[in-house]
Formats: structure tokens, C-alpha cells, sequence
């Protein structure tokens, strides 16, 4: 065995180029797997990193007619966590963000707003202090637990901070404990601390119409998903009844946590997947085919040592010692490969594919990068070394013999190419569709023009301005004065929620002059708060009626503007302008009739994916609100020093307020591109490497075949082909090969694209267009594989080939 | 039919130094006649084979195809000339060995512009001439090498062509068939074939009706 070894690694050295290209070919098979393999091991297969992941569940709410997985309101939490039989604790969140420290030390921290029986529900006990108490929770303390990154990044692990008073938004917090490291929830997004949720939104929590609030919880010991999840809908059920006014329509139902947290990204992974298994087939077969042409270079060798006794098995043996060999060179640069690869994951991968950061090379993906390697390897080098090990002596050994290669030779090369370009050109098509479907998600126009228009996150410290309508009002309505003055801006307003900013907020109603269906059955429609001069800003068009102006001021007329769509779904299309509505609030004394004055155009707002939705907007001074998104159209693309002039202009108001970073809306927008732009990217760069690997495949079958009938190409140039004739022949014993293979990679295509129906946007699956583009492209391809060989063909010497003297 | 005047062949050595294969060749063929070209290795009997074939197109000096000035022609011109006017017979046959006899004899058809039906009627006829149409499906490695050298030659003249150019026709075959096929030049000869064989054999030089003795790249 070890002389057979080294035999092999000496023919490999004998044969660089040959042992370079298969390692290489090898390489790029297993490199991309192993990176690939190590997402899905990190996102989908890793148990959460909590003590008994399986008891995990999450709890959400659906509502009737819409989509599944809403969130809830805090008094139904409460009634779920205190009636169910079948979940041992559950907690409540909400995503938060506040100000630690005040004036230029002032950081913005992001962190999580939750009950305490999170720390139950998790299991993980602090690694300093300790967490807070459901005393703590009620009272609404102003207590904060911080997470390992936090505690290193902001108080370089000071091992004294427990019991140390911080300011967080303007208020003194006391730090109680710090979680170990990797402790975060939700398990996503950047997670920096925990705070007592009541005593955040202490006047959302008493509202069971209030859906803000998403719920996970552990099962009983014994108790399965199914049974919690029939005993919620029951509990749901009862609430229906209970409080038909905030209930109607809505039931709750669990999920294992695991499934809701990589449920959304799976179809894209197991593409992924199953693209980068196809880049390691076309790879296999590559090496395959140098396997099988060397193989035949060594015939005479083989003849030799059978003529000197070795056994058929004995040269299987060695050979196939010579493809391990190969599979382990190609398994050790295919996990250099995926490290380097898994970097770029890192940095170019979507922020919402949960625990992309924990991706790592571990020792499960070097097993399985090298059982892949050897498997795929010996799978493919079996072939040759049977079909070379049992040689015609007599044939073989005569002098001059350049090795005959039989039938079997040329029809196994012709399956491994039919096979190549058919693997090509599914993950052509694959990636064909996801490129189309994503430039014509870049292509949707989202309602408003986003280039030159800067946005800035502005919350006002709830310490100074919560519960302060009229100063919340005189803040900003200052700032928006004082802004459209700044030099550059064209001009100014503010809105919240923001399209694309992540936050979304709906409102029931109810229209006036109407029978009102009772309010547990009032429609929805998304409810923006709009200050300034948001439409023109924006460029949302208007379409009848006015904007708002400075005669819907606090004590003015209560006034709504509406969209497109919600004149087509409530007004049947008809004139909306002087109707009225009344916007459900949790005080009664609010709900006045809001007569609509304007209809603007629609506009997007999660997604460029998502068609635009029923939208009602109120003007700033009769629905003032702590936060505002203030929005800056400019007149170029980059204007230096408008950020410190905005931020000095929020300062001459109040010192005390933190100001973030702009942001271009444009920014925005590509965030919520990124997750489809990286399926493009994975997919496309895949397709790529199966079309370059099918292409060298291609042609080192046809060079190959060239130096095997040089003589051929002489005896007929002898007998009077022309040079074109060669080519002609070489191009057309090609491309019958490769057609077969388009024919059948077009039928898998069209067949397999449909399971990826629910990637794509705006293109079918089975798009004509890019199923030709992806023909022609293949075919380009092959052909030049061809020529390039084929043209050796044409510059055969027939005196040369014939061996004349 | 054919005049060759001061050809000659060489090979660069390095230094500027040459290797001739052919010098100072002058030669004239009448159409009709039959030629044996004979000396011993290395004299440039296959390479002035070549010449005449027109495959080498590396020599210089003047060479005449009928009215002809071969060396004026350009390569492309030559092998449209070739095709027409010249068949070629190999001491290795040379059949392709994936094709059947038929597929064997329809190649130089097949590159000569004929129509399917031509090529079907000519092929029939060469089959039948030669005896071999028992033998159309097989493949070369089913023949003997008799029968080999036979496709050999009829797939030669199937095109008709005014030159067969044979080299060493009869070398890798037994007496009695080396026979058989110079019997064959003879009776091709005799149909107004003008033939140029490349041999080592005296007996099958005396086929011929003259013999041209090369030595050394020299006619002697």
C-alpha cells in the first residue's frame, strides 16, 4: 500500500499540469460545499444556543384575511402565559434602542425590551450580577442587564459594574447583571442589553389592541409544539369571545422556535444548497474525464504490469490510491478556499439571516468536506481504473501503439459532458431567473424618487418629552423651519413610520356615514404621521385635493390624506375627497372624524417585493409623536458639511438630544435588497464556476480527442478534407454531444425552477427569455471550448500524421 | 503530365546549417505511365511521393500538373487540385477504423461535392469492381490486410483521378496478396491510370514501365 502510494504522488509530480487541474477543479467543488455546508450548519442544523432548544417555542397571532405570524398585544400575552397547561414559561419583546451617556460621548445602543421571564424561558443564568425579577418587571424599574459584547465594547469588561448607575435616554439605569458571551435575543440582529418592558411602554401594555409584542416561550416537560400550539388556539379562541373589540378575527398558534427563526431563509438555503452540490458534481465529472484520458495514456503501463502479473485488483488499487491522493490535495484547498469564502459570506451576506456571524469552519465541515472529497472522488475514479485494468496485452504493448481507446471510452466521456452541460444549465437558469427577478425588483418603482434624499432617525428622550404632545409638536415643527433653511436642501419634512426604515404601524378605522361593523371588524390600513414638506420631499405625487398645510394645525379640522389604494379599496375607486374616517384610538375621546382633503400616489414601504398598501396619513400637529423620521431631499448626491449643519441645527433646539449618522434612502432601500441580491450573487457565481468547469470539460475531452485521432484527421485531409472539413466535423461531433445535454438540462430546468417559485419576483419560472439567453450563452460557451482545440485539428501535417519517413 | 524541375527539400539543422531530403530533382511523367521510385531509407522516395501528392508544400523549384504551375498555387488551390487529379494508396492502408468498407470509400466523396446519389452509385460500382460488396459492413479490423489494401486502393481511384500515388503499396502484405494488388495497378495502369508506386521490391518495380532510382535526395 505505501508503495503504491508513493508510486502515486510520484506520477502526480511527473504530471503537474495534470495534478494541478484536478486539484484545482477539485478545489473549487469542495470549497464552495464546505462554505455553503458551513452556513447551513450555523443557520439551519446547530440547535439554538439554549439548554433544551427543542422546548423552544415561539407564539404568534394571525389574523383573519391576512398574513400569518402578527405579533401580540400585552394583555393577551399575559392571559396566554397564565391559562396554558402545556408552556412552562413564556416571555414578551419588543426591539429597543436608547442613548447611553449624554452630549458627544453619547452612544446609541440596541437591545431588547422584555419580560423578565425571559431569563427562565432561555435558561442561561448572568455571568455577573444577576437579571431581573418579576417585582422589578411590574414596578417598572429602571434596571438594565447587559450583554458580554456591550459590557467589552462600552465598559471594557469593568468587573465592577454591577450596581453602577448609567444614563440611558437621559434617565439613570442601573446596570444589575451581564450575560456571557454569545447571550442574545433575539438571536439575529445586534442585541446590546435587556430592560424591564412596562416600564418602556408603560401605556401599550394596558392596550389589548396594541399588537406590538412577539412571544416565545418553553414547553412542559412532555409536552409537544402540537399540543401547545391546539391549547393557545383554544386560549386565542376564548379571548375572541372575551374582547370582540380588540379580538375579532384573531387566533394564536405556536411554532418551534428553531423553525420560526431559519423558517424564511430554508428555501433559499437548500437552493443554495443544491446548486453548490451541482458545482461538485460538474467538478466530479471534470476530474472524471482527466482520470479517464490519463487512464488511457497509461495503457501501456497497465498492459506491462498485467503482462508482469499484477492483478485486475491490484491495479484498480493503485489507482484509485492516485484519486484519493487527489481528493485529499483537492479537500485541504477546498477549506482554504471556504475560509477565504466564508469571510466574503460575512461581509456580503443579509443582515436577517439569523447567526450568520457563527459561521466557522468547525470539525464536522472538514469531515464532511473530506468524506465529500474522498466519496466523490473514488465514485468517479472507479470508472477509468475498471475500464483500464483489464487491457489486450497483445494490442497495447505493440511498438508505436499511441493506446486505442474503445467505444466504451468515447461514450463514457460523451455521458460525463451530457452531464456537465445538463448540471450547467440548470444552475444557468437557476441563476438567469434570480438575476432577472432581482433587476426587476431594483427596476419596481417604490412610489417615491429615493436618490438625493438623506433621512435621520430623530427619537426625542423619553425623560424629557414622553407625554408631551405640544413639546414634542413645538420641537420639531422648530426643527423643520430651521432645516428647509439649510444650504442644499430643497426641501424638508418628516414622517414616521418611514417607508423601507424597517418600522411599519397599522391603525383600524372605521368610515363615517357608514354602518359601523363593530369595532372588533374595523379594516386596517397602514397610518403614517406626515410633518413639513414629506410629499414634495419625497416626490410622492399628489393626485386630487391638497396636502397638508398650516391650516391643519392642533385646534384646525381634523384632516387624513389617503393613497391610491385605499381610495380602490374603501371608495371602490370613487372620490374619496371630503369623505370622512374615524381612526381607532385607545382613548375614545380621540376618534373624530377625519375628513380626507388629498389622495397622493401609492408608495412601498417593506419591501420592493410587496405591492403598496392601504395608507392614511395625519399631519404632525394633530397626531404628534415622540419619534419622526425627518427626511431631506438635497440638491446633489453628496453635500459635505450638511450632516454637522443638520446636527448643529437639532442642537440650537436641545443639547441633549443624540443625533445618528443620515442615511441616504437609497441605503435604506438596498438593505432590503440585500437578501435576494445574494442569492443572485451565490447563484450566479455558482452557475459561473459550473459553466467555466463544463467549458474546460468540454474541451479537454475535445483536445484530447484531437491528439488521439491526429492520425484520423491526416488519412482524411490525405484523402481530401479541407482544413474547414476537420473543423466542421470536430464542432459538429461536439455540439451533438452538447445538445443532448441542453435538451436535458432545459427539461430539469424547467421542471426543478418551479421550487424556487417563491425567490422570484415579477419573472415566471419558466421565462422564455431566459431560457434562450441561457441557451445561447451555454452554446457560446461550448463552441469556443470546441474551436479552441478544433482548431489543432485543422493544422494536422497529413505527411506528419502519416508518419512518413 | 507532370514536370518537376530543380526541386528540392530541406530541413533547417540549426546554425543556418540544412538537411536536404530531395536535391536538384528534375523529372517528367507522361500521362499512362507507370513509375517506381526505389532506394533504400532515408533517399526521399515518401517525401517525393509527397511532393508529387501535394501534401508538402515546403519545397522549392518548379513543378507542373498538366498546364499547371503547382508552385505558383496557393495552398488552398492546390488541395482543390489534389482532390481532383490525385488518389493516394498507403503501405499502412489507412482505412479509418470506426467506418465500415462503404463509409471508407464514401469519404473522399464525400469531399469532393458529390451528390448522395452520386456517391451512393459510385461507392456500388467501386464494390462491385473491386469484388468487396460482401464486405461493405465490416469494419477495417474484420479484413485481412489483403483485403484492407484492396479498400485501400479502390477508395483511391473512387474519385477518378488521372494520379494514384501509392507508397509502398504491398509492404505489409504476404507475397501472393502483394501480387494481387500490383496485378491491380497493372490493370489501372492499362485503363489509362497514370500511376507513381514507392517500393523496395524489384519484382514489384518491374510492374512499372520505368524506375527511377533515388539516393541520397539525388536521382541517380
Amino acid at each position: 500500500m505505501m508503495g503504491d502510494l508513493r508510486f502515486a504522488l510520484r506520477m502526480l509530480a511527473k504530471a503537474p499540469g495534470f495534478a494541478i487541474i484536478a486539484t484545482l477543479t477539485l478545489a473549487l467543488g469542495i470549497g464552495a460545499n464546505s462554505a455553503i455546508f458551513s452556513v447551513i450548519d450555523a443557520v439551519l442544523l446547530r440547535p439554538l444556543p439554549f439548554p433544551k432548544p427543542n422546548e423552544l417555542i415561539a407564539v404568534w397571532s394571525k389574523v383573519q384575511g391576512d398574513t400569518e405570524r402578527e405579533t401580540g398585544s400585552f394583555p393577551d400575552y399575559g392571559d396566554i402565559r397564565d391559562q396554558s397547561q402545556t408552556v412552562e414559561s413564556l416571555f414578551a419583546f419588543t426591539r429597543a434602542s436608547t442613548v447611553l451617556g449624554t452630549g458627544s460621548d453619547a452612544k446609541e445602543l440596541f437591545g431588547t425590551a422584555v419580560t423578565s421571564d425571559i431569563f427562565r424561558v432561555l435558561g442561561i443564568p448572568p455571568l455577573l450580577g444577576r437579571t431581573f425579577t418579576q417585582d422589578e418587571d411590574r414596578t417598572g424599574a429602571r434596571v438594565i442587564v447587559l450583554t458580554y459584547d456591550a459590557w467589552q465594547h462600552y465598559f471594557n469588561r469593568d468587573p465592577s459594574i454591577i450596581g453602577r448607575e448609567v444614563l440611558c435616554s437621559l434617565r439613570p439605569y442601573t446596570v444589575i447583571g451581564v450575560m456571557p458571551p454569545g447571550y442574545r435575543y433575539p438571536i439575529g440582529p445586534r442585541c446590546e442589553y435587556f430592560m424591564p418592558l412596562q416600564q418602556l411602554v408603560p401605556d401599550s401594555v394596558k392596550n389589548r389592541s396594541s399588537h406590538f409584542l412577539r412571544l416565545v416561550g418553553r414547553l412542559k416537560p412532555g409536552a409537544s409544539v402540537k399540543q401547545a400550539s391546539a391549547e393557545i388556539s383554544a386560549i386565542g379562541g376564548r379571548m375572541e369571545k372575551q374582547f370582540p373589540d380588540s379580538n375579532t378575527g384573531r387566533t394564536y398558534y405556536a411554532i418551534s422556535l428553531h423553525h420560526d427563526l431559519v423558517g424564511d431563509v430554508r428555501p433559499a438555503l437548500l437552493t443554495i444548497v443544491s446548486a453548490v452540490v451541482l458545482v461538485l458534481l460538474i467538478a466530479c465529472a471534470n476530474v472524471a474525464n482527466l482520470l479517464l484520458a490519463r487512464a488511457n495514456q497509461r495503457r501501456r503501463e497497465i498492459a506491462i504490469r498485467t503482462a508482469l502479473g499484477a492483478s485486475r485488483l491490484r491495479i484498480v488499487t493503485q489507482l484509485l490510491i492516485e484519486g484519493v491522493v487527489l481528493a485529499i490535495l483537492g479537500a485541504c484547498f477546498g477549506l482554504l478556499l471556504a475560509w477565504w469564502g466564508i469571510d466574503l459570506l460575512r461581509l456580503f451576506g443579509p443582515r436577517d439571516v439569523p447567526r450568520l456571524d457563527d459561521i466557522q469552519i468547525n470539525a464536522v465541515v472538514i469531515v464532511i468536506a473530506l468524506v465529500a472529497a474522498v466519496a466523490s472522488t473514488l465514485l468517479f475514479a472507479v470508472f477509468p481504473a475498471l475500464q483500464v485494468s483489464r487491457p489486450n496485452v497483445n494490442e497495447s504493448l505493440q511498438e508505436g501503439s499511441r493506446g486505442a481507446v474503445g467505444p466504451e471510452s468515447h461514450r463514457a466521456r460523451s455521458l460525463l459532458i451530457i452531464a456537465q452541460v445538463a448540471l450547467s444549465m440548470l444552475l444557468l437558469a437557476g441563476a438567469g431567473l434570480l438575476i432577472k427577478s432581482f433587476s426587476n425588483l431594483r427596476a419596481t418603482n417604490p412610489g417615491f424618487e429615493p436618490s438625493q434624499v438623506l433621512t435621520l432617525d430623530l427619537a426625542l428622550p423619553r425623560a424629557k418629552y414622553a407625554d408631551l404632545p405640544l413639546k414634542q409638536q413645538e420641537f420639531f415643527e422648530r426643527l423643520d423651519r430651521r432645516l428647509r433653511t439649510l444650504p442644499g436642501v430643497e426641501a424638508a419634512g418628516g414622517v414616521t413610520p418611514l417607508p423601507f426604515s424597517g418600522n411599519d404601524r397599522a391603525s383600524s378605522f372605521w368610515i363615517a356615514g357608514r354602518p359601523d361593523p363593530g369595532s372588533g371588524n374595523h379594516p386596517n390600513a397602514s397610518h403614517l404621521t406626515v410633518m413639513g414638506d414629506y410629499f414634495r420631499a419625497m416626490h410622492i405625487p399628489l393626485l386630487t385635493g391638497r396636502a397638508f398645510d398650516s391650516r391643519d394645525g392642533r385646534e384646525g379640522m381634523p384632516v387624513v390624506m389617503v393613497n391610491e389604494a385605499f381610495v380602490k379599496k374603501f371608495f371602490e375607486g370613487r372620490d374619496a375627497l371630503g369623505q370622512h374616517i374615524i381612526v381607532d384610538h385607545a382613548e375614545k375621546a380621540k376618534d373624530r372624524p377625519l375628513e380626507i382633503v388629498g389622495v397622493v400616489g401609492n408608495t412601498r414601504h417593506e419591501s420592493l417585493a410587496i405591492d403598496p398598501i392601504p395608507e392614511f396619513y395625519i399631519p404632525f400637529a394633530q397626531d404628534p409623536d415622540r419619534r419622526m423620521y425627518l427626511v431631506l431631499r438635497t440638491s446633489s448626491e453628496k453635500l459635505t458639511g450638511l450632516e454637522n449643519s443638520a446636527r448643529g441645527a437639532i442642537h440650537e433646539i436641545d443639547r441633549d438630544i443624540y443625533v445618528p449618522n443620515l442615511k441616504p434612502l437609497e441605503e435604506l432601500i438596498g438593505i432590503t435588497l440585500a437578501q435576494p441580491r445574494f442569492n443572485m450573487m451565490l447563484l450566479g457565481v455558482f452557475a459561473g464556476v459550473a459553466m467555466t468547469l463544463a467549458a474546460i470539460g468540454i474541451y479537454g475531452v475535445i483536445a484530447y480527442t484531437v491528439t488521439q485521432r491526429t492520425k484520423e484527421f491526416g488519412i482524411r485531409m490525405a484523402l481530401g478534407a479541407q482544413r474547414s472539413d476537420m473543423l466542421q466535423m470536430i464542432l459538429r461531433q461536439s455540439f451533438s454531444v452538447v445538445a443532448i445535454g441542453l435538451a436535458i438540462g432545459l427539461l430539469a430546468a424547467l421542471a426543478l425552477t418551479r421550487l424556487m417559485a417563491s425567490l422570484l419576483y415579477g419573472v415566471s419560472a419558466h421565462d422564455f427569455s431566459i431560457y434562450a439567453f441561457v441557451l445561447f450563452v451555454l452554446s457560446a460557451a461550448a463552441l469556443v471550448a470546441s474551436y479552441l482545440p478544433a482548431r489543432r485539428a485543422m493544422k494536422v501535417d497529413p505527411m506528419v500524421a502519416l508518419r512518413y519517413e | 503530365m507532370i514536370r518537376l524541375h530543380n526541386i528540392e527539400r530541406s530541413y533547417p539543422l540549426g546554425r543556418g546549417q540544412m538537411f536536404y531530403v530531395l536535391r536538384d530533382i528534375d523529372l517528367d511523367i507522361a500521362a499512362g505511365d507507370f513509375v517506381s521510385v526505389m532506394g533504400p531509407s532515408g533517399a526521399g522516395k515518401s517525401t517525393l511521393l509527397h511532393i508529387l501528392g501535394m501534401h508538402d508544400h515546403g519545397w522549392t523549384g518548379e513543378y507542373f500538373f498538366d498546364e499547371t504551375a503547382v508552385h505558383l498555387l496557393k495552398a488552398k488551390e492546390r488541395a482543390t487540385l489534389r482532390n481532383e487529379q490525385v488518389g493516394f494508396v498507403f503501405q499502412q492502408y489507412h482505412l479509418l477504423d470506426d467506418l465500415t468498407v462503404y463509409e471508407n470509400l464514401d469519404i473522399p466523396l464525400s469531399y469532393r461535392h458529390y451528390s448522395k446519389g452520386e456517391r451512393a452509385a459510385l461507392v456500388a460500382d467501386a464494390l462491385d469492381r473491386f469484388q468487396i460488396v460482401g464486405k461493405k459492413d465490416l469494419y477495417p479490423r474484420q479484413l485481412s490486410g489483403g483485403q484492407q489494401q484492396l479498400v485501400g486502393v479502390a477508395r483511391a481511384i473512387i474519385a477518378s483521378p488521372k494520379l494514384l500515388l501509392a507508397d509502398e503499396p504491398t509492404g505489409n502484405l504476404h507475397s501472393s496478396q502483394g501480387e494481387e494488388i500490383m496485378e491491380l495497378f497493372r490493370r489501372l495502369n492499362e485503363e489509362g491510370v497514370t500511376i507513381v508506386q514507392v517500393t523496395h521490391s524489384e519484382k514489384n518495380a518491374s510492374y512499372g514501365k520505368r524506375i527511377i532510382q533515388l539516393r541520397d535526395g539525388w536521382i541517380v
